[in-house]
Protein backbone atom coordinates (compact mmCIF):
# COMPACT_ATOMS: atom_id res chain seq x y z
CA UNK A 1 0.00 0.00 0.00
CA UNK A 2 2.74 2.47 1.08
CA UNK A 3 4.77 1.55 -1.93
CA UNK A 4 1.50 1.96 -4.07
CA UNK A 5 1.49 5.52 -2.57
CA UNK A 6 5.18 6.33 -3.61
CA UNK A 7 5.17 4.99 -6.73
CA UNK A 8 1.97 7.17 -7.32
CA UNK A 9 3.66 10.28 -5.66
CA UNK A 10 6.72 9.96 -8.58
CA UNK A 11 4.52 9.52 -11.08
CA UNK A 12 2.60 12.58 -10.76
CA UNK A 13 6.15 14.42 -9.75
CA UNK A 14 7.16 13.09 -13.41
CA UNK A 15 4.00 13.89 -14.67
CA UNK A 16 4.50 17.77 -13.48
CA UNK A 17 7.74 18.33 -14.78
CA UNK A 18 6.86 17.03 -17.97
CA UNK A 19 3.94 19.90 -18.62
CA UNK A 20 6.15 21.77 -17.23
CA UNK A 21 9.24 21.55 -19.74
CA UNK A 22 6.55 21.32 -21.79
CA UNK A 23 5.04 24.92 -20.84
CA UNK A 24 8.28 26.10 -21.30
CA UNK A 25 8.82 25.01 -24.66
CA UNK A 26 5.65 26.45 -26.03
CA UNK A 27 6.38 29.71 -24.99
CA UNK A 28 7.03 30.96 -28.13
CA UNK A 29 9.21 34.13 -28.80
CA UNK A 30 8.76 34.40 -32.33
CA UNK A 31 4.94 35.83 -31.20
CA UNK A 32 4.09 38.55 -28.56
CA UNK A 33 0.50 39.01 -27.40
CA UNK A 34 -1.42 42.56 -27.25
CA UNK A 35 -4.83 43.21 -25.79
CA UNK A 36 -7.07 45.90 -27.32
CA UNK A 37 -9.96 47.84 -25.89
CA UNK A 38 -12.69 48.37 -28.16
CA UNK A 39 -15.47 50.53 -26.51
CA UNK A 40 -19.24 51.51 -28.68
CA UNK A 41 -20.65 54.78 -26.70
CA UNK A 42 -24.13 55.33 -26.13
CA UNK A 43 -25.52 57.69 -28.19
CA UNK A 44 -29.24 59.74 -28.01
CA UNK A 45 -28.54 63.09 -29.51
CA UNK A 46 -31.35 65.13 -31.13
CA UNK A 47 -31.34 68.07 -33.00
CA UNK A 48 -33.43 70.57 -35.72
CA UNK A 49 -32.85 71.13 -39.25
CA UNK A 50 -35.38 74.09 -40.45
CA UNK A 51 -36.22 75.06 -43.66
CA UNK A 52 -35.91 79.08 -43.43
CA UNK A 53 -35.64 80.96 -40.23
CA UNK A 54 -37.48 79.59 -37.78
CA UNK A 55 -37.32 80.13 -34.11
CA UNK A 56 -35.12 77.92 -32.41
CA UNK A 57 -34.91 78.24 -28.54
CA UNK A 58 -32.80 75.68 -27.86
CA UNK A 59 -30.83 73.74 -30.54
CA UNK A 60 -28.32 70.66 -30.32
CA UNK A 61 -25.44 71.48 -27.38
CA UNK A 62 -23.23 69.85 -25.63
CA UNK A 63 -24.10 70.42 -22.08
CA UNK A 64 -27.68 68.59 -22.83
CA UNK A 65 -27.09 66.32 -26.07
CA UNK A 66 -30.96 65.12 -25.63
CA UNK A 67 -32.94 68.05 -25.60
CA UNK A 68 -34.01 70.95 -27.79
CA UNK A 69 -36.72 73.52 -28.36
CA UNK A 70 -38.05 75.53 -30.90
CA UNK A 71 -41.11 78.67 -30.69
CA UNK A 72 -44.29 77.44 -32.68
CA UNK A 73 -45.93 80.27 -34.44
CA UNK A 74 -48.25 79.18 -37.44
CA UNK A 75 -45.77 80.32 -39.78
CA UNK A 76 -43.79 77.21 -38.10
CA UNK A 77 -46.07 75.24 -40.57
CA UNK A 78 -44.11 71.96 -41.74
CA UNK A 79 -40.54 73.93 -41.99
CA UNK A 80 -38.68 71.72 -39.51
CA UNK A 81 -37.02 68.19 -39.54
CA UNK A 82 -35.83 66.41 -36.69
CA UNK A 83 -32.24 64.67 -36.48
CA UNK A 84 -31.08 62.10 -34.15
CA UNK A 85 -27.90 60.06 -33.48
CA UNK A 86 -28.46 56.98 -31.60
CA UNK A 87 -26.67 53.78 -30.44
CA UNK A 88 -28.25 51.32 -27.95
CA UNK A 89 -26.99 48.51 -26.00
CA UNK A 90 -28.19 45.14 -26.65
CA UNK A 91 -31.97 44.93 -25.88
CA UNK A 92 -32.31 48.58 -25.27
CA UNK A 93 -34.17 50.91 -27.41
CA UNK A 94 -34.77 55.13 -27.65
CA UNK A 95 -37.36 57.17 -27.85
CA UNK A 96 -38.53 60.85 -28.25
CA UNK A 97 -41.16 62.60 -26.16
CA UNK A 98 -42.49 66.13 -26.82
CA UNK A 99 -44.67 68.91 -24.82
CA UNK A 100 -45.02 72.56 -24.71
CA UNK A 101 -42.39 73.88 -22.29
CA UNK A 102 -43.25 77.37 -22.48
CA UNK A 103 -46.37 79.33 -22.71
CA UNK A 104 -50.31 79.16 -22.82
CA UNK A 105 -52.57 80.00 -25.19
CA UNK A 106 -56.35 80.77 -24.68
CA UNK A 107 -58.56 77.80 -24.17
CA UNK A 108 -60.31 77.47 -27.48
CA UNK A 109 -57.02 77.19 -29.33
CA UNK A 110 -54.77 73.83 -29.98
CA UNK A 111 -52.24 73.02 -31.58
CA UNK A 112 -51.47 69.20 -33.31
CA UNK A 113 -48.67 67.95 -34.35
CA UNK A 114 -47.87 65.22 -37.29
CA UNK A 115 -44.73 63.40 -37.19
CA UNK A 116 -44.16 62.00 -40.45
CA UNK A 117 -42.22 58.56 -41.07
CA UNK A 118 -38.81 59.00 -41.27
CA UNK A 119 -37.55 60.01 -44.55
CA UNK A 120 -34.61 57.44 -45.47
CA UNK A 121 -31.96 58.73 -45.04
CA UNK A 122 -28.74 57.77 -43.13
CA UNK A 123 -28.39 53.82 -41.82
CA UNK A 124 -30.09 51.59 -39.07
CA UNK A 125 -32.83 51.10 -37.01
CA UNK A 126 -34.84 54.06 -37.58
CA UNK A 127 -37.98 55.09 -34.87
CA UNK A 128 -41.19 55.01 -35.89
CA UNK A 129 -43.87 57.74 -35.59
CA UNK A 130 -46.77 57.76 -33.44
CA UNK A 131 -48.31 59.47 -35.73
CA UNK A 132 -50.49 62.37 -34.85
CA UNK A 133 -50.98 63.92 -31.50
CA UNK A 134 -52.51 66.94 -29.31
CA UNK A 135 -49.74 69.03 -27.46
CA UNK A 136 -49.77 69.38 -24.16
CA UNK A 137 -47.94 70.10 -21.34
CA UNK A 138 -47.32 66.30 -20.33
CA UNK A 139 -44.59 65.02 -21.96
CA UNK A 140 -46.16 62.43 -24.67
CA UNK A 141 -44.40 59.55 -26.36
CA UNK A 142 -44.25 60.65 -30.49
CA UNK A 143 -41.17 58.09 -31.75
CA UNK A 144 -40.32 55.43 -30.74
CA UNK A 145 -37.85 51.49 -31.18
CA UNK A 146 -34.97 53.84 -32.07
CA UNK A 147 -32.46 51.04 -32.54
CA UNK A 148 -28.91 52.07 -33.60
CA UNK A 149 -29.12 54.90 -36.37
CA UNK A 150 -28.34 57.77 -37.93
CA UNK A 151 -31.06 60.00 -39.90
CA UNK A 152 -28.71 62.40 -41.29
CA UNK A 153 -27.93 66.08 -40.78
CA UNK A 154 -30.31 68.83 -42.85
CA UNK A 155 -33.96 69.15 -43.85
CA UNK A 156 -35.75 66.64 -45.37
CA UNK A 157 -33.89 63.74 -43.21
CA UNK A 158 -34.90 61.96 -40.27
CA UNK A 159 -39.00 62.98 -39.66
CA UNK A 160 -40.73 66.11 -40.88
CA UNK A 161 -42.89 67.88 -38.07
CA UNK A 162 -46.43 68.86 -39.31
CA UNK A 163 -47.66 72.12 -36.67
CA UNK A 164 -51.25 72.59 -37.33
CA UNK A 165 -53.21 75.13 -35.15
CA UNK A 166 -56.75 75.47 -34.26
CA UNK A 167 -58.70 78.68 -33.94
CA UNK A 168 -55.78 80.33 -34.56
CA UNK A 169 -57.65 83.86 -35.27
CA UNK A 170 -58.28 84.21 -31.17
CA UNK A 171 -54.15 83.47 -30.60
CA UNK A 172 -52.07 86.88 -30.46
CA UNK A 173 -49.07 84.89 -31.24
CA UNK A 174 -46.79 88.14 -32.43
CA UNK A 175 -47.61 89.54 -29.06
CA UNK A 176 -47.12 86.88 -26.99
CA UNK A 177 -43.89 86.08 -28.64
CA UNK A 178 -42.64 90.03 -27.55
CA UNK A 179 -43.95 89.22 -23.85
CA UNK A 180 -41.92 86.31 -23.66
CA UNK A 181 -44.93 84.46 -23.85
CA UNK A 182 -44.51 82.60 -27.43
CA UNK A 183 -45.55 78.83 -27.31
CA UNK A 184 -42.40 77.04 -27.02
CA UNK A 185 -42.05 72.72 -27.74
CA UNK A 186 -39.18 70.68 -26.10
CA UNK A 187 -38.30 67.23 -28.10
CA UNK A 188 -35.89 64.54 -25.76
CA UNK A 189 -34.50 61.43 -26.41
CA UNK A 190 -34.28 59.30 -23.99
CA UNK A 191 -33.34 55.65 -23.59
CA UNK A 192 -35.53 52.72 -22.55
CA UNK A 193 -33.08 52.11 -19.72
CA UNK B 1 74.29 2.62 -35.11
CA UNK B 2 75.13 6.10 -35.13
CA UNK B 3 73.39 6.66 -38.99
CA UNK B 4 70.28 5.19 -36.66
CA UNK B 5 70.53 7.81 -33.56
CA UNK B 6 70.67 10.69 -36.75
CA UNK B 7 67.36 9.16 -38.47
CA UNK B 8 65.61 9.02 -34.92
CA UNK B 9 66.94 12.59 -34.19
CA UNK B 10 65.81 13.41 -37.65
CA UNK B 11 62.37 11.92 -37.67
CA UNK B 12 61.58 13.24 -34.16
CA UNK B 13 62.34 16.64 -35.08
CA UNK B 14 60.04 16.55 -37.50
CA UNK B 15 57.52 14.69 -35.47
CA UNK B 16 58.24 17.65 -33.66
CA UNK B 17 57.80 20.29 -36.34
CA UNK B 18 54.99 18.70 -37.28
CA UNK B 19 53.61 18.62 -34.06
CA UNK B 20 54.23 21.98 -33.95
CA UNK B 21 52.40 23.04 -37.27
CA UNK B 22 49.43 20.97 -36.15
CA UNK B 23 49.31 22.77 -32.89
CA UNK B 24 48.80 25.90 -34.94
CA UNK B 25 46.23 24.31 -37.03
CA UNK B 26 44.70 23.00 -34.32
CA UNK B 27 44.00 26.24 -32.50
CA UNK B 28 42.67 27.76 -35.57
CA UNK B 29 40.28 24.98 -36.15
CA UNK B 30 39.17 25.62 -32.74
CA UNK B 31 37.70 28.97 -33.41
CA UNK B 32 33.82 27.66 -33.88
CA UNK B 33 31.84 31.21 -34.92
CA UNK B 34 28.32 29.41 -34.71
CA UNK B 35 25.53 31.47 -35.49
CA UNK B 36 22.11 29.92 -34.13
CA UNK B 37 18.86 30.96 -36.50
CA UNK B 38 16.67 33.05 -34.00
CA UNK B 39 13.34 35.39 -34.36
CA UNK B 40 12.10 37.56 -31.42
CA UNK B 41 9.55 39.45 -31.25
CA UNK B 42 8.30 42.10 -28.90
CA UNK B 43 6.24 45.58 -28.96
CA UNK B 44 6.53 48.61 -27.11
CA UNK B 45 3.22 47.50 -24.79
CA UNK B 46 1.29 50.50 -25.72
CA UNK B 47 -1.86 50.50 -24.41
CA UNK B 48 -4.61 50.52 -27.47
CA UNK B 49 -8.61 51.63 -26.87
CA UNK B 50 -10.52 53.21 -29.86
CA UNK B 51 -13.43 54.26 -28.95
CA UNK B 52 -16.59 54.77 -31.91
CA UNK B 53 -18.92 57.48 -31.00
CA UNK B 54 -20.14 61.25 -32.52
CA UNK B 55 -21.03 63.97 -30.87
CA UNK B 56 -23.29 65.40 -34.12
CA UNK B 57 -27.08 64.77 -34.05
CA UNK B 58 -28.00 63.21 -37.19
CA UNK B 59 -24.43 62.27 -38.22
CA UNK B 60 -22.86 58.46 -37.84
CA UNK B 61 -20.42 57.55 -35.52
CA UNK B 62 -16.77 58.12 -37.13
CA UNK B 63 -13.79 55.67 -37.60
CA UNK B 64 -10.99 55.98 -35.35
CA UNK B 65 -7.25 54.88 -35.19
CA UNK B 66 -4.56 54.65 -33.06
CA UNK B 67 -1.25 54.52 -34.32
CA UNK B 68 0.70 54.04 -30.45
CA UNK B 69 2.22 50.47 -30.71
CA UNK B 70 5.35 49.60 -32.35
CA UNK B 71 6.76 45.63 -33.26
CA UNK B 72 10.02 44.98 -33.19
CA UNK B 73 12.00 41.95 -34.09
CA UNK B 74 15.37 40.43 -34.58
CA UNK B 75 15.73 37.76 -36.98
CA UNK B 76 18.23 35.58 -38.10
CA UNK B 77 17.63 33.74 -41.28
CA UNK B 78 19.54 30.35 -42.74
CA UNK B 79 20.68 31.30 -45.93
CA UNK B 80 18.24 31.87 -48.69
CA UNK B 81 15.29 32.03 -46.08
CA UNK B 82 12.96 34.74 -45.12
CA UNK B 83 10.21 35.67 -42.53
CA UNK B 84 6.79 37.46 -42.26
CA UNK B 85 5.57 39.29 -39.99
CA UNK B 86 1.92 37.75 -39.27
CA UNK B 87 -1.39 38.97 -36.87
CA UNK B 88 -4.56 37.30 -36.11
CA UNK B 89 -7.45 37.74 -33.03
CA UNK B 90 -6.41 34.93 -30.68
CA UNK B 91 -9.59 35.88 -28.32
CA UNK B 92 -12.16 38.55 -28.22
CA UNK B 93 -14.70 39.09 -31.41
CA UNK B 94 -14.59 41.95 -33.24
CA UNK B 95 -18.13 43.94 -32.68
CA UNK B 96 -20.85 43.28 -34.81
CA UNK B 97 -21.51 45.87 -37.50
CA UNK B 98 -17.79 47.16 -37.25
CA UNK B 99 -14.27 45.95 -38.98
CA UNK B 100 -10.95 46.72 -37.05
CA UNK B 101 -8.05 47.24 -39.82
CA UNK B 102 -4.38 47.02 -39.29
CA UNK B 103 -1.86 47.96 -41.43
CA UNK B 104 2.57 48.32 -40.34
CA UNK B 105 4.30 51.35 -41.48
CA UNK B 106 8.03 50.64 -43.14
CA UNK B 107 10.32 50.04 -39.61
CA UNK B 108 12.13 52.95 -38.48
CA UNK B 109 15.71 53.65 -39.32
CA UNK B 110 16.95 55.33 -36.23
CA UNK B 111 18.18 52.07 -34.54
CA UNK B 112 17.43 49.33 -37.13
CA UNK B 113 19.77 47.10 -39.53
CA UNK B 114 19.66 44.49 -41.71
CA UNK B 115 16.89 42.95 -44.55
CA UNK B 116 13.71 44.38 -42.75
CA UNK B 117 11.60 43.51 -45.44
CA UNK B 118 8.71 45.06 -47.17
CA UNK B 119 5.52 46.09 -45.65
CA UNK B 120 2.23 45.19 -46.87
CA UNK B 121 0.26 48.78 -47.53
CA UNK B 122 -2.96 47.38 -47.99
CA UNK B 123 -4.75 47.02 -44.46
CA UNK B 124 -5.27 43.83 -43.07
CA UNK B 125 -8.75 42.91 -41.93
CA UNK B 126 -8.47 41.43 -38.39
CA UNK B 127 -9.83 38.05 -38.13
CA UNK B 128 -8.88 34.68 -36.36
CA UNK B 129 -6.29 33.90 -39.45
CA UNK B 130 -3.13 35.22 -39.69
CA UNK B 131 -2.46 37.48 -42.24
CA UNK B 132 0.55 39.07 -43.61
CA UNK B 133 1.25 42.59 -42.34
CA UNK B 134 5.67 42.72 -43.42
CA UNK B 135 7.28 39.94 -45.16
CA UNK B 136 10.89 39.62 -47.24
CA UNK B 137 12.51 39.89 -43.72
CA UNK B 138 15.69 37.95 -43.17
CA UNK B 139 18.53 39.24 -40.76
CA UNK B 140 17.85 41.80 -39.23
CA UNK B 141 17.01 43.96 -36.37
CA UNK B 142 14.73 47.17 -35.30
CA UNK B 143 16.09 48.96 -32.82
CA UNK B 144 14.59 48.43 -28.91
CA UNK B 145 13.82 52.13 -28.10
CA UNK B 146 9.66 52.99 -27.39
CA UNK B 147 9.39 54.17 -31.16
CA UNK B 148 11.81 51.93 -32.42
CA UNK B 149 10.40 48.89 -34.96
CA UNK B 150 7.24 48.97 -37.16
CA UNK B 151 4.26 51.38 -36.22
CA UNK B 152 1.27 49.46 -36.58
CA UNK B 153 -2.04 51.97 -37.24
CA UNK B 154 -5.72 50.11 -35.94
CA UNK B 155 -8.51 51.50 -37.27
CA UNK B 156 -12.06 50.80 -36.00
CA UNK B 157 -14.98 51.53 -38.33
CA UNK B 158 -18.59 50.69 -38.70
CA UNK B 159 -18.81 47.89 -41.51
CA UNK B 160 -21.09 48.87 -44.21
CA UNK B 161 -23.32 50.84 -42.39
CA UNK B 162 -26.12 51.25 -44.81
CA UNK B 163 -27.09 47.36 -44.15
CA UNK B 164 -25.02 46.91 -40.68
CA UNK B 165 -25.71 49.82 -38.81
CA UNK B 166 -28.31 48.73 -36.73
CA UNK B 167 -26.30 46.26 -35.37
CA UNK B 168 -23.72 47.95 -33.44
CA UNK B 169 -24.49 48.03 -29.63
CA UNK B 170 -23.18 50.01 -26.91
CA UNK B 171 -20.22 48.13 -25.05
CA UNK B 172 -16.81 47.18 -24.63
CA UNK B 173 -15.68 44.62 -25.94
CA UNK B 174 -11.63 43.11 -25.37
CA UNK B 175 -9.76 41.65 -28.15
CA UNK B 176 -6.45 40.01 -27.66
CA UNK B 177 -4.04 40.57 -31.25
CA UNK B 178 -0.96 38.52 -31.83
CA UNK B 179 1.38 39.00 -34.21
CA UNK B 180 4.16 36.31 -34.78
CA UNK B 181 7.58 36.36 -36.91
CA UNK B 182 7.76 33.29 -39.11
CA UNK B 183 8.45 32.10 -42.20
CA UNK B 184 5.90 29.99 -44.96
CA UNK B 185 8.01 27.01 -43.82
CA UNK B 186 7.93 27.53 -39.87
CA UNK B 187 11.44 28.16 -39.58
Amino acid sequence: MNILTKIESQISLILLFYSLSTMVTAQNNNSVKMSLSLKISAVALIDFSTDGNQMITYSYSTIEPNNVEQIITPATGDKTWLNYSSIVANGLTNYITVYISSGSFPADVSLNLLIGADVGAGAGKKGISKGQITLSVFPQVIITNIGSCYTGQGIHKGHQLYYKWKNTESYDYSLNYENGKAIAVTYTISSTE
Amino acid sequence: MKKTLILLIIFSSLMLTTNLWAQVWTAGDNVTLNIPEFALIETNYAPVSLSLTTSTAGAAVTSVSNSDLFVKISSLTPGATDREITAKISSGTIPAGTKLTLVSAACTTTNSGGDLGTVNSTPIVLSAIDQVLALGISSCYTGTGYNDGFQMTFTWSPDSPATNYSLLQSDTYNITVVFTLSAHDGN
